[in-house]
């Protein structure tokens, strides 16, 4: 392109539209949530109290900090500290790997206790507690998979800075892929306390 | 569409007429300024454009006005009619249909079931709704009703026919290979016609008829058929049965007959079952004599059973829905000719030639997948709602085709 | 392609790259553009002949060229492709992308390379529903709105039509993100928003529509994949699950896809119609402001298609209600354009003829919608064949023309090359005559009480089935001469100039074709309003 046009405003507002898609796709699976609660008060709370309030709790801490230090990462760069930004962006993804691998031995645990989509156990467990954990694999799991995206992403832009393709000048990839970090922890703060938590 | 009037019809069709009315007029209008526009203000006739006005508020009012009004009547009118599609009338008959792929069953008050829907004329009647697999939906153009049948869920609706004669019933929710087959009719019958029907092979008939009374009676409020209430004794073929009585006072045995049975219904007190305190009220004349003979008839008989007959049963389980018994060709093979049949089939996997007879046709209701004839998909529900010799009843049938 | 074009200059020409590379690499919004619009009329096309041998297999009741199941992936098929393939796709993707940047004076979009990304997923979604058809336990049989439980126990091939619906959904995501971003950010200077062209009003309420309704479409797919993978019951009642609730989630977005369908059909109409009667478009305010309003309501009616699925009477009341307030800003659109006519100075092209058979055609449509809106009459109509004429009118007399339209209007602007209107003109007479006897025997066999998705029918509905199929013939008749003569015309018809049909929007200021990056040097900078005519003049052949 002979003129190679710029307009930062422009793509942070883009990465904002996206991120309403985001919160939508995310509000069809909160929205059957709110229905089966309404019609199983008494069986969401019984089957939340199967899930293990220690892997979800430390689980959300770790986003946490995951999105403080991504946060951190976009001072740095504006201070032209190219170096700690990209340690900074690093632990970031260190730290999403550390969420991923809490995910699975949780998952595991439940699956050898035989609670799965489709498994005879929580045929047995009846309808209420099912639905809380379909909807609870299905959530998480979604919300897993864009944990790895946005790792993914961070990682890239991680890559772009080190190339110095992203500079104290023009860091709007890096703040759009923090964008992105802070929905994905945002999901969770909501599914957090809707299925570790409740009741 | 049925010229037939009927409640339902004529709500419907108030509503058509003036929407599809008005939407007609609004039409002709549009279109006649449309086309006269045109032809006024051709380029060859009107070179320049005579005016470059870029609005003009009022009209845009008017014509925003205009709509709402015109639309709200629409919604109001369409609303209060379909009030009336949901308000069944008083005392409406009531009876019950099972959506199924590819069929309809349709259960009457003394359990009696068909594939047709019987109904007596001038009599408001209520459909009972449900689905047995997928979603179905019940739909009868001459009363311009339809209602969704979704399996685990009760819903209805209701008609009334004021002639006797009959009309289509079709599945107008998307079901599988065999929706368009859905199709069933109601026959409307006249009063006698109707209770004739409805009575006719008494045996099934008088038989639940007992249980009906002791429904209506309340007895089952104590009494039950399986031991389950300690208040009062336990029904069931009680004929000859021994039974530790207190009549005035001093204990003796008996044997269960109808003049004893006659005695504990009309004055409880006066023998009393061992165990049992003496709660039964005594019935009096809110049973006929000839209700009685019913009931105490069933008691002492208990369910007798009819002999199974294989053609009711191929009809009322909805294999005609999908398999014709004319040779015809529809979703699964023929029954014409079944007996002389060798069928080429894929079994696990590999074809097989196999010759019908008794045991394969067993096997292909117990489990249709097992062996899955050619060019035919594998669609048919195992139906496990078949006893055993309900199975051998069909089977019977099915090979004498 | 490249030998057809090799002719031609512009942005056919200049490019980094040369050759098939230089087309599916290239981020140019007007390649994009092109490349959408090709695969959009094959998929028309393939879809059109599915519909076609449709109509074939009603010609008569009993007769039948296909089995049950056949018919039953057919419809399935067709319905599927001509959603999500051809008609979501046809006017934002194809002409959205062609013009939309010119006309407010950008070059390109604002992000090009999320452009060519969501090109590439309306691909690789297009090529996975075509797998899905020949592969697997054959070509899905749900019909296109995918109903649990059906759909979670059907054998045949779900999974992967899913699959590509979900793909296709993301790039029209990423469409609409980029023309909503575009449009807000990349106006060149004087064009404040009462310059903007009514089609880049109406893409901009359609853009919303898409970014914010499709996302739903996304996850109630994913979950259809999940129950037939994991069978767990989400829309099972057996398993605290609620059929009823999937319906629900797919009209939230399938709803609003429908007013994603017709607004920017609208806004075609709303150029046409100005520029071939001379006229400012009447009310332009009035314009923008009912396509927002059909945006926004359009997402709150969702439930009007299931008024006989067993949700409560109340439901009912408010979603009809809400159904009814739609048609108030489609009213007034009608209105306008009939206005703009008024004292003009009107010359029957091509493109106005579609233009204006959208007007009648969609009024039919639409007003037949009303019928249906009305919880009474829907209580008949539903699922009855009068449905699948009222969206045959609104999606294929409404859309389907203006998309025609479209093609007759801006082609010439982009090969360069004028076909010939006499041929273009009996090929008009031939669509609009067999496409009303086609759907309007249609909706009469409905009223009559022919449910839909019926492979044979009662001898009664032989009749009106029979005039429908043969109006088919004379619509595909029509359609292939339509074809045919825009073909040749890009191929080798009349040079044009810069501005054929003398309109005053800015992609007609620009060369023909229009070169890279559109404009010069220096961005252009807008006086006149897009109606404006004063002065403009068409350009002698
Ligand atoms: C381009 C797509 C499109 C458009 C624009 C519309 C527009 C409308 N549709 Fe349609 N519709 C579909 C595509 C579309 N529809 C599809 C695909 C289906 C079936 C899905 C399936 O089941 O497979 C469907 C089904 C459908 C149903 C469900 C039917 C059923 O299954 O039972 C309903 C019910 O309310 C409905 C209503 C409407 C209404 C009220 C409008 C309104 O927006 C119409 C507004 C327009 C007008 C009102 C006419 C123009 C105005 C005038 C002529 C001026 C005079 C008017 C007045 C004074 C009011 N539509
Ligand atoms: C924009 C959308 C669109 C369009 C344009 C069409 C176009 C057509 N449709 Fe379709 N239709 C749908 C969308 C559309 N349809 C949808 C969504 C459904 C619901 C599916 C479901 O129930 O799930 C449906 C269902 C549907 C049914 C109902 C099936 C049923 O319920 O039983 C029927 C039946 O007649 C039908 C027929 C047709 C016909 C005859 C055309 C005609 O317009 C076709 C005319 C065109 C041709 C006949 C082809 C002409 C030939 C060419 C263009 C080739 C030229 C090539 C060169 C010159 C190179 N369609
Ligand atoms: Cu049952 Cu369609
Ligand atoms: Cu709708």
């Amino acid at each position: 392109m002979s003129h190679e046009h710029r307009d930062d405003t422009g793509a942070r507002f883009g990465m904002w539209v996206f991120l309403y898609t985001e919160i939508i796709l995310f509000s069809g699976l909160f929205l059957l949530y709110s229905v089966a609660l309404s019609k199983f008060p008494h069986e969401f709370g019984v089957a939340s109290h199967k899930l293990n309030i220690y892997f979800g709790a430390i689980n959300t801490l770790v986003l946490l900090a995951s999105s403080l230090t991504m946060a951190m990462a976009i001072t740095a760069i504006q201070r032209g500290k190219i170096k700690q930004t990209i340690v900074l962006t690093s632990s970031t993804i260190g730290l999403a790997i550390v969420f991923l691998i809490n995910k699975f031995f949780e998952w595991s645990a439940e699956i050898g206790h035989g609670i799965y989509p489709g498994s005879e156990h929580l045929a047995e467990l009846g309808p209420g507690v099912t639905q809380f954990f379909n909807l609870y694999y299905f959530t998480a799991g979604l919300h897993g998979f864009h944990v790895i995206i946005g790792a993914t992403l961070i990682g890239v832009v991680t890559v772009l800075v080190k190339k110095g393709k992203i500079t104290p000048e023009r860091y709007v990839l890096l703040e759009n892929s923090a964008l992105y970090w802070h929905l994905v922890d945002l999901v969770w703060i909501f599914v957090f306390p809707l299925y570790y938590l409740i009741l | 569409m049925n010229p037939l009037i009927n409640p339902t019809a004529l709500g419907v069709d108030k509503v058509l007429i003036y929407i599809f009315g008005s939407s007609l007029l609004l039409l002709a209008g549009i279109t006649t300024v449309m086309i006269w526009f045109v032809i006024r203000y051709r380029r060859s006739k009107n070179p320049e454009p005579t005016s470059d006005s870029h609005g003009n508020l009022g009209l845009e009012i008017i014509w925003t006005v205009l709509p709402t009004l015109i639309v709200l009547s629409m919604f109001w009118y369409g609303w209060v009619n379909y009030k009336g599609l949901r308000a069944v009338p008083q005392g409406a008959y009531e009876i019950k249909a099972t959506g199924r792929m590819w069929s309809w069953q349709f259960e009457y008050g003394n359990g009696r079931t068909t594939d047709k829907l019987y109904v007596p004329v001038g009599k408001p009647i209520k459909v009972l709704l449900t689905s047995k697999d997928v979603l179905h939906s019940f739909f009868m153009p001459a009363f311009r009703i339809k209602r969704d049948t979704v399996p685990g869920v009760d819903t209805y609706v209701w008609f009334q026919a004021p002639e006797t004669g009959s009309y289509d019933i079709f599945c107008a929710e998307y079901c599988g290979t065999g929706h368009a087959d859905m199709i069933t009719t109601v026959e409307v019958l006249s009063p006698e016609d109707f209770e004739r029907w409805y009575n006719e092979n008494a045996a099934t008939a008088t038989v639940a008829r007992g249980r009906q009374l002791l429904k209506e009676q309340g007895c089952l409020g104590c009494h039950s058929f399986d031991g389950s209430s300690s208040i009062a004794p336990t029904f069931g073929k009680l004929k000859g049965l021994k039974r530790e009585i207190t009549s005035e006072g001093q204990e003796h045995e008996i044997q269960i007959d109808a003049d004893y049975l006659r005695r504990s219904i009309r004055a409880p007190g006066a023998d009393l079952v061992e165990g049992f305190s003496p709660i039964m009220p005594a019935f009096g004349d809110e049973i006929s004599e000839q209700n009685l003979d019913e009931i105490i008839n069933y008691l002492l008989e208990g369910e007798a059973k009819p002999a199974l007959d294989g053609n009711k049963l191929i009809e009322e389980n909805g294999c005609l829905g999908c398999h014709s018994t004319d040779g015809s060709q529809k979703v699964g093979p023929s029954f014409k000719g079944l007996s002389e049949r060798t069928s080429e089939v894929k079994h696990d996997g590999q074809e097989l030639k196999v010759r019908v007879d008794a045991d394969y046709l067993r096997r292909s209701i117990r489990q249709p997948k097992a062996d899955v004839v050619d060019d035919y998909p594998a669609i048919m529900p195992s139906n496990d709602q078949l006893s055993d010799a309900e199975v051998d009843a069909i089977v019977k049938e099915l090979l004498k085709k | 392609m490249s030998e057809s074009t090799s002719r031609l200059g512009g942005f056919f020409t200049e490019s980094p790259r040369s050759g098939i590379l230089g087309w599916v690499t290239s981020t140019d919004h007007k390649r994009i553009g092109l490349l959408y619009l090709g695969c959009i009329v094959t998929m028309f096309i393939v879809g059109a002949c599915l519909g076609l041998t449709l109509r074939l297999q009603l010609f008569q009741p009993g007769h039948s060229i296909m089995s049950a199941q056949t018919y039953n992936a057919t419809f399935t098929v067709h319905g599927v492709i001509m959603i999500f393939l051809f008609i979501i796709p046809s006017i934002p993707a194809a002409f959205g992308n062609l013009v939309l940047p010119i006309m407010l004076g950008a070059r390109d979009v604002s992000f090009p390379k999320v452009n060519l990304l969501s090109w590439y997923c309306y691909v690789f979604g297009a090529i996975l529903a075509v797998i899905a058809i020949f592969s697997g336990g054959g070509p899905p049989d749900t019909g296109w709105t995918f109903y649990v439980p059906f759909s979670t126990q059907t054998t045949t091939n779900v999974n992967l039509a899913v699959t590509a619906a979900f793909f296709l959904g993301f790039s029209s995501i990423l469409t609409g993100i980029n023309f909503v971003t575009t449009i807000h950010r990349l106006r060149c200077k004087g064009m404040g928003w009462g310059k903007l062209p009514m089609f880049a009003w109406t893409l901009y309420a359609t853009a919303w529509v898409q970014v914010l309704a499709t996302p739903m479409l996304g996850i109630t797919l994913v979950l259809i994949f999940m129950e037939r993978t994991f069978g767990a019951g989400l829309f099972d009642v057996a398993k605290g699950g609620d059929p009823i609730l999937y319906q629900h989630m797919f009209w939230i977005y399938s709803h609003p896809a429908v007013y994603i369908m017709i607004l920017p059909a609208m806004g075609v109409v709303s150029e046409i119609i100005p520029v071939f009667s001379r006229k400012p478009l009447f009310g332009y305010w009035a314009m923008a402001f009912s396509s927002l309003a059909i945006a926004f309501a359009g997402s709150l009616v969702w439930a009007h298609h299931m008024y006989t699925s067993g949700m409560s009477d109340m439901a009912i009341m408010i979603f009809s209600f809400l159904t009814f307030i739609v048609a108030i800003p489609s009213a007034i659109k009608i209105f306008n354009w009939v206005s703009t006519l008024h004292k003009g100075s009107i010359q029957l092209a091509p493109p106005m003829l579609y233009a204006l058979s959208f007007i009648f055609l969609f009024a039919i449509g639409g007003l037949g919608g009303l019928a249906l809106g009305a919880a009474a009459a829907d209580i008949h109509l539903h699922d009855t064949a009068f449905v699948v004429g009222h969206f045959h009118y609104v999606m294929f007399g409404g859309t389907g023309f203006a998309f025609f339209g479209a093609l007759h209007y801006w082609l010439p602007k982009f090969f360069a090359r004028m076909y010939n209107h006499k041929i273009a003109t009996i090929a008009w007479a031939l669509i609009f005559v067999g496409f009303n006897i086609t759907y309007m025997a249609m909706q009469a066999v409905g009223i009559q009480g022919m449910p839909r998705r019926y492979y044979d029918y009662l001898p009664e509905f032989g009749p009106l089935n029979m005039v429908s199929t043969i109006g088919s013939w004379i619509l595909a008749l029509g359609l292939i001469i339509m074809f045919v003569n825009l073909w040749r015309g890009i191929r080798n018809g009349t040079p044009v100039g810069k501005n054929p049909w003398a309109a005053a929007t800015l992609e007609w200021t620009v060369d023909t074709p229009p070169p890279m990056e559109n404009f010069g040097e220096e961005d252009p900078v807008v006086t006149r309003g897009p109606y404006d005519f004063k002065g403009v003049v068409a350009d002698e052949p």
